[in-house]
């Protein structure tokens, strides 16, 4: 077609100016994809350290725990592990019990958070109990072993096989303490961790708040974290063994780490839009320089008889091509590029280094492949570039044959 | 019928205070095959007055007709669908589009008359022989000289069978054997074609040739000479 060859040819009439804003659509287009994957792959990397550290996938809690954190809001947990070992889609289930109490050691006390927890269950997933956070000591076997955060730990002056005694109030308002011995120490760079976190055998908490056999928390992690919502429906049977417990998805059970995604996707749509506000001003501007240099051509093609919807063709044949070709080296690159950092991944422990999240995240980011933004992203580019010669199609349209002919 | 036919057309423009009467109350009738030229001074409104015959530009009174059509009352869509059909227009800077050969120059026009693709060639290359352009099909206007370029204008204007030919100072930037030329070839058309020509020019070449020589002063035709 003709139409296109012009537009084609046209193109590659002022190299530079059509190079520079091939550029720009290539770089913007580039920098979107990246960007967006990137994000996707440090996001669900935060999401997964989230969700295994914290509540699941779905998290189980008796009524009303989620909002006030009464110590005395615990259900009996063996019902409903029996029921979900049954479920197909269940990957994983963490029974919990949180205590906020008093750690003693022989220097002092420091207040903190204690988590009883199965360390037989957890250990390879909770990215609490990775190895490469222990900075001394390791998983405790026996009942009274507990691990705790650096910070506490150099607070309280006490090391690995040190003792310790766990104060607290029981689910009646006694007060109740036991005696632990300190089997590891992490360091994880996020302070409420390091400085207020103890990991502790669930039945030996459970019993000291004079609770033995119950939790508070029961993190499930899915086969497939994409299947929340029917595993979520499929959960009410097994709940009914225990009245008063409720189900939640993630984002419900932990509004923060929700929260940050919601405003990295929102700066995401910012950045996004900021690259495609200068990809349409330099596309107008390309498209109306490279039209107003062509008055005396277009003046000819009125004159002898070209209608205006083939001129508008021709224009917007222009834009097409150029975002076409620009998006399509854009996404080429951001997939070559992609391909390694999917794999190798990026190393953020420098940019991550003192940023406090509240998740303990691996710095390595692998970046990911949002497919549909991609294939969005794309056509927004080309969408843009048409809407962007809009302009300059009005322009060449204006132009009247008779003073665009005239040589005086 | 008359191929044009021009009654009482005046164009008047502004220009800072005063009212130029571009073209001030032309009569003129083309009969169909003519070889007729607009003779004058520079000022003297043939361009305005090609332009009005061409529909580039509206009279602000008087009736136009081209071949038996009354363009007056025609929307500018209508307009440039007549241009495209019955209508070749040759400027005096040849306006030939750059990125496009030759061959696509004359083409360009086809395609926008929707004449399917198969046709092209066989309606292109005979009139590229004629004019001289066979070797040249492939070539791009800046690599032709003014009197090539000029011949593809020609083979532009003439491609889609336009029953009437403008030509606004067509030799103007020729030299005279080349403009002999080109004057020689249109007149080869529009004696085996029986396309009719209407020229401006100030050429004395282009006077010796044409059957009918339309003299212009002051935006009126002050003398009207056939010669057959
Ligand atoms: N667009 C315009 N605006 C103002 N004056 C114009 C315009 N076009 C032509 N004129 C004036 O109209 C007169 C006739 O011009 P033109 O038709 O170009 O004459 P010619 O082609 O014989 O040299 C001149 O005085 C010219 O300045
Ligand atoms: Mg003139």
């Amino acid at each position: 077609m003709l139409w296109v060859k012009i537009a084609w040819r046209n193109l590659w009439r002022n190299r530079r100016r059509t190079g520079i804003q091939l550029a720009v659509i290539i770089g913007s287009m580039f920098l979107s994809v990246f960007y967006i994957n990137f994000a996707d792959g440090a996001l669900a990397t935060m999401v997964r350290a989230g969700v295994r550290s914290g509540s699941g996938d779905i998290a189980i809690y008796r009524q009303g725990y989620l909002s006030d954190r009464r110590l005395s809001d615990t259900f009996p947990a063996a019902p409903i592990l029996a029921g979900l070992a049954r479920d197909p889609d269940v990957a994983q289930v963490f029974p919990r019990v949180r205590v906020p109490g008093l750690l003693q050691s022989a220097y002092g006390s420091r207040p903190a958070e204690a988590e009883g927890l199965d360390f037989g269950r957890e250990a390879g997933t909770n990215p609490l109990l990775d190895r490469k956070y222990f900075v001394a000591g390791g998983l405790p076997h026996g009942p009274t072993g507990i691990v705790l955060g650096q910070t506490l730990a150099r607070n309280l002056k006490v090391k690995v096989k040190n003792k310790v005694v766990w104060m607290a109030q029981d689910a009646r308002g006694q007060i109740a303490s036991g005696l632990f011995r300190v089997s590891g120490i992490i360091h994880t760079d996020v302070g409420a961790v390091d400085a207020g976190m103890v990991m502790a055998p669930r039945e030996a908490m459970a019993s000291l708040i004079g609770r033995a056999g119950q939790v508070h928390e029961i993190a499930v992690l899915l086969k497939d974290p994409q299947q929340a919502s029917p595993a979520l429906a499929r959960l009410g049977p097994i709940l009914k063994a225990v009245p008063g417990t409720r189900a939640y998805p993630w984002q419900r059970a932990m509004p923060d780490l929700a929260s940050l995604i919601e405003i990295s996707a929102a700066k995401q749509k910012f950045t996004v839009f900021i690259l495609f506000v200068i990809v349409a001003i330099g596309t107008l501007n390309t498209m109306l320089m490279s039209v107003m240099e062509r008055t005396r051509e277009f003046g000819m093609m009125r004159a002898i008889g070209i209608s205006k919807r083939a001129i508008r063709q021709m224009i917007m044949a222009e834009a097409l091509v150029l975002s076409m070709v620009g998006a399509a080296g854009g996404l080429v690159l951001a997939i070559l590029v992609g391909l390694r950092t999917s794999t190798a991944g990026i190393d953020m422990s420098g940019v991550l280094k003192g940023m406090d999240v509240g998740i303990a995240v691996d710095p390595i980011i692998k970046t990911g492949w949002d497919w549909p933004v991609t294939a969005a992203l794309f056509a927004g580019t080309v969408v843009l570039c048409l809407v962007a010669s809009l302009y300059p199609v009005r322009w060449a349209l204006k132009i009247r044959p008779a003073d665009a002919m005239r040589t005086y | 019928m008359n191929a044009i036919a021009l009654s009482g057309v005046k164009k008047f423009y502004r220009e800072g205070d005063g009212i130029v009467h571009a073209v001030d109350g032309v009569d003129l009738t083309l009969a169909p095959g003519e070889f007729a030229s607009l003779a004058g001074p520079s000022g003297s409104g043939k361009t305005t007055l090609l332009n009005l015959i061409g529909g580039l530009d509206r009279p602000d009174s008087g009736t136009l007709a081209i071949d038996g059509v009354f363009t007056n009352d025609r929307s500018d869509d209508q307009l440039a669908e007549l241009r495209l059909q019955k209508i070749g227009f040759v400027f005096q800077a040849y306006n030939l589009i750059p990125v496009l050969t030759v061959f696509e120059n004359v083409q360009f026009v086809l395609q926008a008359q929707g004449v399917p693709e198969r046709e092209h060639s066989d309606r292109i290359a005979p009139i590229l022989a004629e004019l001289g352009l066979a070797e040249m099909a492939h070539r791009f206007p800046t690599q032709l000289s003014g009197g090539q370029q000029q011949r593809v204008a020609v083979a532009r204007a003439i491609v889609g069978n336009p029953t009437i030919v403008l030509a606004d100072e067509p030799t103007a930037n020729l030299d005279s054997d080349t403009a002999a030329a080109l004057l020689e070839m249109m007149r080869r058309l529009n004696r085996h074609q029986g396309i009719t020509f209407l020229f401006s020019s100030h050429d004395p070449m282009v006077f010796d040739r044409a059957s009918r020589v339309i003299k212009m002063r002051d935006g009126k035709i002050h003398e009207d000479a056939r010669r057959d």
